[in-house]
Parts: C-alpha cells; sequence; structure tokens
C-alpha cells in the first residue's frame, strides 16, 4: 500500500465539546490537518490543535456552484496524500452526511491504493433528538434534504418522524456569503406538505446551538403558516410523525409463530407504547414551546 | 439548598474512545452517576470516572418484558434527583435513540420542576454512516425498527435509502441474553422486501464494533441473500437506494432550478 494515509473525522459542534477522544486524536497527529468549519471559534481551536492546521473554506467561489468547491478541496486534501503524509480532512458534524468531500476524497484515496477511513461523529441529527426529545426508533424516521424531497417526491410513511434539511436553503445552489432564507421555497413546501398533513398540525423549525453558552432555537408552528416562521439558511425542519396505523394482525401471527411459543410476546409493550405515543409528541411539543 | 438536576448523556461505542468532553464533565461533575452500557469494558471505565458509579443493568431479567424494565429505570434516576442530586445517567451510543427511560426521564423531571437535559451522543447509526461510507441526505433515508416496520406495514420508496433496526429480534418484544437468530423472521422480512426490490438488490447487514480494536462486522449480501447472513440482536440492515428517484420538471422550474 502506498504510503500516505487520509482520515476523515468530523467535530460536532459547539466549537469542542462534542469532538471525540479517537478524532482529537487524530487531528493533532495528522501531518496535515485540512478543515471546514461553520465559526471562527472552532477554527481557533483547531488550529491551537496543529500547527499544520489549513482552512478548506477558501474553495469556495462566490456565484459558483459548492460541487465546484468540493472538487477543489478534495483536490488539496488528495495532494497532501499524494506526498505521502498523514492526512487528516475535519469537518463539522458527521463528516458522512452532507459533506460531498469527504467521502468523495476517501472514495479516491483509496481508488489511487491509499489507506482511507472515516471516524464518526455527533450529526445534526443526533443534537436535533437530543434537543427536541424525538427518539427515531419509536416511530421512525424520514430524512431529506429539503430540495431533493421537493424535486424529486417520493414515497414517505407520514406515520414516522420526517426530518428536512436546510429548508431556508431551497432552491439555493450557488455559494453566497449572505444568503437570505428563501421563503418562495419554504411556500412551496408547505403547499406540498399539507398534501400529506392537517394544516393545523404542528412542525418544529430547529437550529442547534453553535456555541456552548447558546440554547438551541426551536419554533413550533402549524404546518400551514410555515412560511411565515423564523428561519435561518441553516434551519431544519421537523415533522412529528401522524398517529400509528394499526397492527396488520395476520403479520403479527406469522411473526409470532417464528419466534415459537416459549418466547411469544404479544407485542404488549409495543401496543402499551402506542397509546403513550399519543402524548409523546404533545408532550415533546410543550417542551419545545416552553421558554429556556 | 440544592435544586436537583438531571442530565442524560451518551458515551457512544468503543469504550471511552467516542465520548464527548462535555458528556464526560457531565459525568465527573455529577453527585450521582448511573450508567446502562452493553460491555465490561466502558463499565470499569466509567466506575473509574466516578467513585459512585452505579450501573442500571439490573432492572433486566431473561424473559421480563423490556417496558417494565424501562420503568423501573425512570423511577431510579427521578428518586435520586427528587433528593435534589444533580444526577447524570450515562447510556451507550446515543442516549436517545433507542433508549425509552432516558427521554422519559427527562420529560418527568421537567414536569416535576427539575432541570434537566440531554446531550448527544455517537449512535450506532453514526458508526453505520462512517463505517459504510455512506451519506444519508444523498438520496435521503429512512428507518424502522424491523418489527415495527412488518406488523404496521410501513410506508416506504425504494428511491430512498433504508435502514431496519432489530432484523435479529424479529417479533421479540422480552429481554434475552442470547443472541437471536429468527432465520424463519428473516424469510418473511425478504418476501416484504422482495415485493418493491428486485431480490438480486444489494444489502448490507451491519454491526458496529464495541472496541477499537475490533473492526465493524459488515455483511455484504442481496435482498434474497439476507438469510444466510450472521444476524444477531445488533444486526442493522442497509439498503442502498434502487436509483435516484424521478425529476418532477414542473417543481424545479418553479424554484428556478435546472436540472
Amino acid at each position: 500500500m502506498a504510503q500516505g494515509r487520509l482520515t476523515v473525522i468530523g467535530t460536532g459542534y459547539n466549537v469542542a465539546g462534542q469532538v471525540t477522544p479517537e478524532a482529537l486524536s487524530c487531528m493533532k497527529q495528522a501531518e496535515r490537518l485540512f478543515y471546514l468549519m461553520s465559526d471562527p471559534a472552532t477554527s481557533a481551536w483547531l488550529k491551537s490543535l496543529n500547527a499544520a492546521a489549513e482552512s478548506l473554506y477558501d474553495c469556495y467561489r462566490v456565484d459558483e456552484p459548492g460541487t465546484a468547491a468540493c472538487e477543489r478541496m478534495v483536490e488539496r486534501i488528495l495532494t497532501a496524500v499524494h506526498a505521502g503524509l498523514e492526512v487528516c480532512a475535519a469537518f463539522y458534524g458527521h463528516p458522512a452526511i452532507f459533506v460531498p468531500p469527504g467521502l468523495e476524497s476517501l472514495r479516491r484515496a483509496r481508488q489511487e491504493g491509499f489507506s482511507a477511513r472515516m471516524l464518526p461523529a455527533i450529526s445534526f441529527e443526533d443534537c436535533l433528538f437530543a434537543d427536541l426529545g424525538v427518539d427515531p426508533a419509536v416511530h421512525g424516521r424520514v430524512m431529506h434534504e429539503a430540495t431533493d424531497f421537493l424535486i424529486r417526491p417520493r414515497i414517505f410513511d407520514p406515520t414516522a418522524g420526517l426530518i428536512l434539511l436546510q429548508v431556508g436553503a431551497i432552491g439555493l445552489v450557488n455559494f453566497r456569503k449572505e444568503d437570505a432564507p428563501n421563503r418562495e421555497g419554504v411556500r412551496l413546501l408547505a403547499r406540498t406538505l399539507v398534501k400529506h398533513y392537517p394544516e393545523s398540525h404542528r412542525v418544529a423549525l430547529y437550529r442547534m446551538s453553535q456555541l456552548p453558552i447558546f440554547e438551541p432555537s426551536i419554533a413550533w408552528v402549524a404546518v400551514a403558516e410555515l412560511a411565515e416562521a423564523p428561519l435561518s439558511v441553516c434551519s431544519t425542519l421537523y415533522v412529528p410523525p401522524l398517529p400509528r396505523r394499526p397492527i396488520d394482525p395476520e403479520m403479527l401471527a406469522r411473526l409470532q409463530k417464528t419466534v415459537g411459543s416459549s418466547l411469544i410476546a404479544p407485542l404488549e409493550c409495543e401496543l402499551n407504547e402506542g397509546t403513550e405515543g399519543g402524548n409523546r409528541n404533545v408532550k415533546a411539543e410543550r417542551l419545545g414551546e416552553s421558554p429556556g | 439548598m440544592k435544586k436537583g438536576s438531571l442530565t442524560i448523556v451518551g458515551t457512544g461505542f468503543l469504550v471511552a474512545g467516542q465520548v464527548t468532553p462535555e458528556a464526560l464533565a457531565s459525568m465527573r461533575a455529577a453527585d450521582q452517576l448511573f450508567f446502562l452500557v452493553a460491555e465490561p469494558a466502558t463499565r470499569l471505565w466509567l466506575e473509574s470516572q466516578h467513585p459512585s458509579a452505579e450501573p442500571l443493568d439490573y432492572v433486566f431479567w431473561e424473559g421480563r418484558h423490556r417496558q417494565e424494565a424501562y420503568e423501573e429505570i425512570v423511577e431510579r434516576l427521578l428518586a435520586a434527583v427528587r433528593q435534589r442530586n444533580d444526577v447524570c445517567a450515562a447510556f451507550y451510543g446515543h442516549p436517545g435513540v433507542f433508549v425509552y427511560s432516558s427521554h422519559e426521564a427527562v420529560r418527568r423531571a421537567r414536569g416535576e420542576g427539575f432541570t434537566a437535559r440531554m446531550l448527544p451522543g455517537v449512535s450506532a447509526e453514526d458508526c453505520l454512516f462512517a463505517d459504510l461510507e455512506v451519506d444519508p441526505a444523498a438520496y435521503g433515508c429512512q428507518s424502522f425498527e424491523a418489527t415495527d416496520f412488518l406488523v404496521r406495514g410501513r410506508v416506504f420508496d425504494p428511491h430512498s435509502a433504508l435502514i431496519l433496526w432489530q432484523i435479529g429480534a424479529l417479533g421479540v418484544t422480552t429481554f434475552h441474553l442470547h443472541d437471536l437468530w429468527n432465520a424463519e423472521g428473516l424469510n418473511i422480512l425478504v418476501e416484504v422486501l422482495c415485493r418493491v426490490y428486485p431480490s438480486t438488490h444489494s444489502a448490507i447487514v451491519y454491526e458496529a464494533t464495541h472496541y477499537p480494536v475490533c473492526n465493524p462486522l459488515i455483511q455484504r449480501t442481496t435482498i434474497a441473500g439476507i438469510p444466510e447472513c450472521q444476524v444477531n440482536t445488533h444486526s442493522t440492515l442497509w439498503v442502498p437506494p434502487v436509483a435516484k428517484a424521478r425529476l418532477d420538471t414542473g417543481m424545479a422550474a418553479q424554484l428556478g432550478l435546472s436540472i
């Protein structure tokens, strides 16, 4: 295997508050550390960890699509790997989620015979689950990038929680320094969602806290009023599930047969959980609405 | 006088390798630390972080309904908070994913006027995305608990990725010490998936690793081949999308996108 190695990691959020020990030691030990961060505090912290830290932010050019910046980032990361260095590329959040240069540089490095791997990290969804009090396992979850959700419509289960990324940036493809949220895009999204949910269905616009001292911002509104809600380009939309569908008795009987008589549990706790699940969203919603 | 508070944290996987600094600080600063973790090394490490670390696994026994055990955990945590302690409870992975007691304890503590919050942790799904090198946002992603997926006839689209949890525990709601391999249940799962996917479509049976030196278990197979894989209660199924979903040109035009 060729010399030169790539590790792609994520730092989570809250500056240094969510970095994992394994990611931290990678960043410290790397001969070259590339990073893409959303705030100056995190950048300053990374520079203090590793003297060879270098921001990838200058790969962006105003009025250019993000794909061009991604290609430049991959090139720069790969050049260092080609030079035989131990390279670490750090992104905020989770490095696999919505970070095309992370996966692409990994793929290309490996294709060229270099050793490459990715370490997991705290994602924006992890923060959402903790801050909104949502367990994605209970009702299931569906996640889409908001623009993609609109232009490539897919069948989805509204009795699962729905998470839409970048609801403030619908239809915005080119990089600009200060983008205002696209309200027209959100209006189109609201029009699509009311085909699946009652107009009064409460949804949360969520923005995680980027710095340890700040609380996340959570605004609950009726889905029909989405376009008037407080919005930023980084907002994520959470749509709580509609009530559960009834259990299919035939499928239940078939499954029970497979676990054998000694193990049969008539999915009792699931049934209990179902009724509680009804309160669950109401409660979570109240928590989200209460100040502080 | 102290007020009493509750902080729920996750330890991720890999013993101490994925714990976040904010979670670690909360564990160390607590008057009382409770924990529920999956293996002995993490337990030893947690006990070294706090002099009175107390395991919660005593609530589980062979054949007990999980819901009953979860309720006991909630009340154990609340009892400590009501005594005006700053309480921290650590769960492996993400403390809010597949953990009923954690969310319920936060809700109940807040309902009784205590400060309560949850800090995120690295989840099994985070490990899956990193180990399989897949971006769940690229085509979208839908995830369900496997039994729930089957008995409630969940609706899904093969043009997004599909994640099914606990495919080794189909139909099982009690707690068991041994690994389950409900092969017959897997045949039913395959039958349901084949209504939507070609039987030759690729699928991955995945299991995250708990230890730094071990690799995750990644079994690449097809939909039809799932029952032949080594499956246990921690196994997760990843099914990649069949293709990109069709473009709605009208919507793209309304958004001013040329694709």
